[in-house]
């Protein structure tokens, strides 16, 4: 059962951090799609990626553990080509919690990179920048703020992360028991419900962490992004 | 040598302009929605035209026949806005080498100190652009431009967002660069008196078309482009060169080709070059010489052209040796004085029409 709480803990905060690591390279992608071309096809992606934020998680759960599980197509061919596997390990919990944040993250990405005056990415084309070296040197670092918002956004949702979690990878100690499954296994066991307050106590700490740093930290980048 | 001749449709608005020229600073004048920043875009290759060339100093950045469209980056061209779009993010000092950096080696003439220097940046390296004031950022925005090397500076109305003040201080520096650096300048206005004190050869657009292209003071002084050069704004510039100073009354004597003026003291050297835009309502005529008034300048000449316009008031150029002057006067007093085309006239002057405003350095 629950005993290692730091084990719980820092299982959650290794979940979250890879959850929130390797997306941010894709949202940042689909945010200034979305924000800066016009394709077609454009309001159904956009759907898609929102998807998550309205479907129960238990859908997406189920989903991915079609897509991939041991049997699941996308599954069978990342374990055959590149041994990766997701089921029933901590990597699924990360790929679940990172699916369910995404549409947070992009959101908060969009909207900042939308609020960029474009002449400045025009001006500093006239001064000889290519498009990605202005995409790098103008456009992202102006997008700070949301990028900050975006992944701690993310990265709390992601330590919250349950349903699709434990549809996915079910509640494995040591492996898939992050916190929330943690306590929802407490408070099903006669007697647990001290350790389960604690937790729940650990989890609402937490949070407000990650909210206070994202706070601070799109205060700092906003002093340079913001005009008197 | 600037070259263009292109035609681009956007929306509904359709832009059409040909000119070639060659001047330290060429001014684009027109009212808003003449096309000045079409003009514009298509030069920084924001935009593409339909059809035509844009060629700076022989190299094709534009050429539809040739199939040459130059990305921005590569054009070199030095692109001052309206507002200074400096980027928030970098200190004054990054602002200024951003371009620095992306141009060639080889190519890095213009260097960072003496730009510095030039427009009196000392001060604010450090800083960033939120701490700056209006015209402090539009020099910045000059300085950063001019860094990254380009063979043309395009300047679309800098001035727009500044008060008097700022404007003064910020014309005085391009003065400055034109003559120091010898790039080539493209001036965008839509200010007579910018475009008056700073240009040599002026471009007028009006409804997305170049209507006239040569000196400021032929075309600006064409009485038939007044519909688009402005009723009010009317006038002649006189190109001069700095005489004497007569520092107890102060005033300044200057000579142009024609005669002397006397105006108000100005901030310039004996034999510095000026010029004295003399607007068309402040000119009165004479057919003989007056005696005994309050007007210090009475200028000899003879009648250029004469306006046919309806209502009250007339226009009448009138020439005064090499340059000309248009005045501007009631259609009783024409017809009072008798005057016609080719009679001697004196055109007068009150020196204190002359503010500092309208002398420009040369």
């Amino acid at each position: 059962m629950a005993s290692d709480e730091a084990g719980i803990i820092l299982l959650s905060l290794k979940v979250a951090t890879a959850s929130v690591v390797f997306s941010v390279p894709a949202a940042i992608f689909f945010a200034y799609a979305l924000a800066r071309w016009n394709f077609p096809g454009k309001t159904l992606l956009d759907a898609l990626l929102h998807l998550p934020l309205v479907l129960p998680p238990v859908v997406v759960g189920f989903s991915l553990l079609l897509l991939f599980g041991k049997q699941g197509f996308l599954g069978r061919w990342l374990d055959d080509w590149f041994g990766i596997v997701f089921a029933f390990r901590w990597t699924g919990a990360a790929l679940a919690s990172a699916i369910m944040g995404f549409p947070l993250m992009v959101r908060a990405i969009r909207l900042s990179i939308t609020a960029i005056d474009r002449r400045l990415e025009t001006v500093a084309r006239t001064l000889g920048g290519s498009r990605l070296w202005v995409f790098t040197s103008v456009t992202l670092p102006l997008a700070l703020p949301g990028v900050v918002t975006g992944v701690l956004l993310s990265f709390a949702r992601s330590l919250g992360e349950f349903g699709a979690t434990i549809t996915f990878v079910s509640n494995i100690p040591g492996e898939t028991e992050t916190l929330p499954l943690a306590i929802y296994s407490l408070i099903q066991t006669p007697g647990g419900d001290a350790q389960a307050l604690r937790l729940s106590g650990i989890a609402i700490v937490l949070s407000i962490v990650a909210l206070a740093v994202s706070e601070w930290l799109t205060r700092r980048s906003q002093k340079f992004v913001a005009r008197p | 040598m600037i070259d263009v001749d292109i035609e681009q449709r956007l929306g509904s608005f359709e832009l059409s302009v040909s000119f070639r020229a060659e001047a330290p600073i060429l001014g684009l004048f027109g009212r808003s929605g003449s096309g000045k920043t079409s003009l514009v875009n298509a030069f920084a290759g924001v935009s593409r035209p339909q059809r035509g060339h844009i060629v700076v100093n022989g190299e094709a950045l534009f050429d539809s026949d040739g199939g040459v469209d130059l990305p921005p980056e590569r054009r070199r061209l030095g692109y001052v806005f309206q507002d200074d779009l400096l980027f928030p993010h970098l200190s004054v000092e990054a602002n200024l080498l951003y371009g620095f950096h992306r141009a060639p080696p080889a190519a890095r003439a213009i260097e960072p100190g003496h730009i510095v220097e030039l427009l009196g940046l000392e001060r604010l390296l450090r800083r960033f652009p939120a701490a700056l004031s209006g015209g402090e950022r539009q020099r910045v925005a000059i300085g950063r431009a001019l860094l990254a090397q380009p063979r043309l500076l395009l300047m679309d109305e800098p001035l727009a967002s500044l008060d008097v003040l700022r404007q003064n201080e910020v014309l005085r520096y391009i003065e400055q660069l034109r003559d120091d650096l010898h790039i080539p300048i493209v001036y965008v206005s839509h200010s007579v008196g910018e475009i008056t004190r700073l240009a040599d050869i002026v471009v007028l657009l009006a409804d997305g078309k170049s209507l006239a292209v040569g000196d400021v003071d032929d075309v600006m002084g064409r009485l038939e482009l007044r519909p688009h050069t402005g009723r009010y704004e009317a006038g002649a510039v006189i190109e001069a060169t700095v005489a004497s100073h007569d520092l107890t009354d102060g005033l300044a004597t200057l000579k142009f080709q024609g005669g002397e003026l006397v105006v108000p003291s100005v901030e310039a050297l004996i034999g510095e070059r000026v010029r004295v835009r003399i607007r068309a309502r402040d000119v009165a005529l004479a057919t003989e010489p007056p005696r005994r008034v309050s007007v210090l300048n009475i200028l000899k000449g003879s009648v250029a052209a004469i306006a046919r316009e309806e209502g009250p008031i007339v226009d009448i150029r009138v020439r005064v040796g090499q340059a000309s002057l248009i005045a501007r006067i009631t259609r009783r007093s024409r017809a009072e004085l008798g005057l016609e085309q080719g009679m001697e006239v004196y055109a007068l002057l009150k020196a204190v029409s002359i503010d500092r405003r309208s002398v420009g350095y040369a």
